[in-house]
């Protein structure tokens, strides 16, 4: 039940960009991805939703290789959410998430009432149940971020994969989206695998944490194992402290 | 009933219906109109699908139709046609601009880098970049033949306009299938098509293959206007004005998008092309100059609107 990386090598236009990434995520967990900008995170992301050619090694979901499931059946196992996605001009909210149900629609046939009921859920879940006829370009920032996850889980996938979903937000609203993703694997049971830039959310709202540099894994475990001075000047080159957030338990980053 | 010469609505309905070769009336509406209004539906319904499926494709409100370069390759086939076999009829001339805008789009596409391209979404960059280099050397080729070569010259004049006075049962009867093919393509793509406006990651995610639906949908584009300039020469504006009343009707969903475009193109190319035919009696004016003085404007006006007001 868990997302199994063995030996994993991706390259992107002749550069190599994955080199030999061995990782496991437990399922029904928060598992974040950290690291410096260019390390692979969204490359990882992106090749555990098949998105990727593999160059070596696999990528499993629930024992089963990723590259061999056909596009429908990923597509109703694995969710992606891409970093700042753009609605079409002019869609309005409940369409949006209504894209989300395309992997369980049969050809040539519209939407039936479960498709439409999972449409009221997700919009319900994510508190956007009054806005489903409004453009989503009036939503605000948060909204809109709110709005595509509304997508994603009427996608109804077990699996679902978020490439930075705070960029942009402001930071309640940050708060807001992060809380709504641990929601997402407490309340729905699903295996959450998200990139994130900010190490004290990271932190705060992940299970588990994989440190990424140069394409190699760093460290990865439980957030106090993984966030040490020595981890962070490893992969950022950056010294720090380490304190603990008195509230949560978790440590929480300062740098010098 | 409308043209130079008019015929009155009996006579126009008698022929529909129980059709009597000894009334000239008659057998003008029956040999020349009638083959002439469908010409004209057929024209307009595969300009507006194929503009509504290029302007999703491009993610550009004012990408037109014949950004795959399916005009420019026409026209280059036409006036290669005259050059080397002298004088042709409209069919062998409808033939070779059928096969020039084939090749041209399928250059373009290549150029444009094919599937891979679309599969990683720099289609909207590349293409219409493939298309205009495509459509330049093709009609630097032509503006070159037509210097050159006379005959060439007085055809190509005669082609170039865009007019469905050419209009015949048929090159109808030839051409009609293939549109059709080309509609239903079309809205086989349509769901594809929709997920694909998501971006290409977000299709891939949600079950689409990016590679394949663009393949599919350019080819739709291509047998469309194909077609279209095959049967009447390039007709403009129809491609590029028409995509913006339909998505009015159909929002961001293709399938009642495409299904809208229909008739609307339709109406727009039979609507001008009766203009075409009353305006100056007896004689006609162009099909395409009148979609010009009527399309122009029009799109100067979506230019303002997509734009919205400069800051």
């Amino acid at each position: 039940m868990s997302v199994s990386i063995e030996n994993l090598k991706v390259s992107l236009g002749g550069r190599s960009i994955l080199k030999g990434l061995s990782l496991d995520l437990p399922g029904g967990e928060v598992s974040g991805l950290i690291g410096p900008n260019g390390c692979g995170k969204t490359t990882l992301l992106r090749s555990i939703a098949g998105l990727l050619p593999l160059q070596g090694g696999s990528i499993s979901w629930r024992h089963r290789q990723v590259a061999q499931m056909k596009a429908g059946e990923r597509a109703r196992q694995i969710a992606i959410l891409p970093q700042s996605a753009q609605a079409p001009e002019g869609m309005k909210v409940a369409d949006l998430v209504a894209r989300g149900r395309s992997p369980h629609l049969r050809p040539f046939r519209p939407m039936s009432r479960a498709d439409r009921d999972a449409v009221q859920r997700a919009l319900a879940d994510v508190g956007l149940e009054h806005l489903g006829d409004r453009p989503v370009a009036a939503l605000s920032g948060g909204q809109r971020q709110r709005a595509w996850i509304a997508m994603v889980l009427a996608q109804d996938t077990p699996l679902v994969l978020l490439d930075e979903p705070t960029t942009f937000l402001d930071l309640p609203h940050q708060v807001d989206i992060l809380r709504l993703a641990r929601r997402l694997s407490t309340e729905h049971g699903k295996t959450v695998v998200m990139v994130l830039h900010d190490l004290n959310f990271a932190a705060r709202f992940c299970d588990r944490i994989a440190a990424l540099k140069e394409g190699q894994l760093v460290a990865e475990g439980a957030p106090e194992t993984v966030l040490t001075q020595q981890t962070i000047g490893q992969m950022f080159g950056m010294t720090c402290r380490i304190l603990s957030d008195p509230r949560h338990n978790t440590p929480f980053v300062l740098p010098d | 009933m409308f043209g130079a010469r008019a015929v009155p609505p009996e006579a126009t309905w008698q022929a529909l219906i129980a059709f009597d070769p000894a009334d000239p009336a008659q057998g003008i509406i029956r040999g020349l109109r009638l083959p002439r209004a469908l010409t004209g539906l057929a024209c307009g319904a595969a300009l507006a699908t194929a503009g509504v499926i290029m302007q999703s494709l491009t993610r550009n409100p004012l990408a037109d139709p014949g950004l795959m370069g399916v005009n420019a390759g026409a026209a280059l086939a036409v006036v290669a046609a005259i050059w080397m076999f002298g004088p042709q009829d409209i069919a062998a001339l409808a033939v070779a601009a059928m096969a020039g805008a084939g090749i041209a789009a399928a250059a373009v596409w290549k150029l444009a880098g094919g599937r891979e391209i679309s599969a990683s979404g720099a289609l909207s960059v590349r293409l219409p970049l493939a298309g205009t280099a495509i459509s330049s050397l093709c009609l630097s080729l032509v503006a070159a033949a037509v210097l050159l070569n006379t005959e060439a010259r007085e055809h190509y004049r005669f082609w170039m306009v865009g007019s469905l006075g050419q209009a015949s049962t048929d090159s109808l009867l030839t051409l009609a299938p293939v549109a059709v093919a080309g509609i239903l393509l079309g809205l086989a793509c349509a769901r594809g098509l929709d997920a694909l406006a998501l971006g290409s990651d977000l299709a891939s995610g949600l079950g689409a293959r990016p590679g394949l639906i663009a393949g599919a949908a350019l080819t739709t584009v291509t047998v469309l206007s194909g077609t279209a300039v095959a049967l009447a020469g390039p007709l403009g504006f129809v491609g590029l004005i028409i995509p913006h009343a339909a998505r009015a009707v159909g929002g961001t969903r293709m399938s009642l998008t495409l299904l809208a475009a229909l008739p609307l193109g339709a109406a727009m190319v039979l609507i001008c092309d009766t203009i075409a035919r009353v305006a100056a009696r007896p004689s006609d004016i162009a099909l395409g100059a009148v979609l010009a003085l009527i399309g122009g404007p029009a799109f100067m006006f979506l230019l303002s609107r997509v734009l919205g007001p400069a800051r």
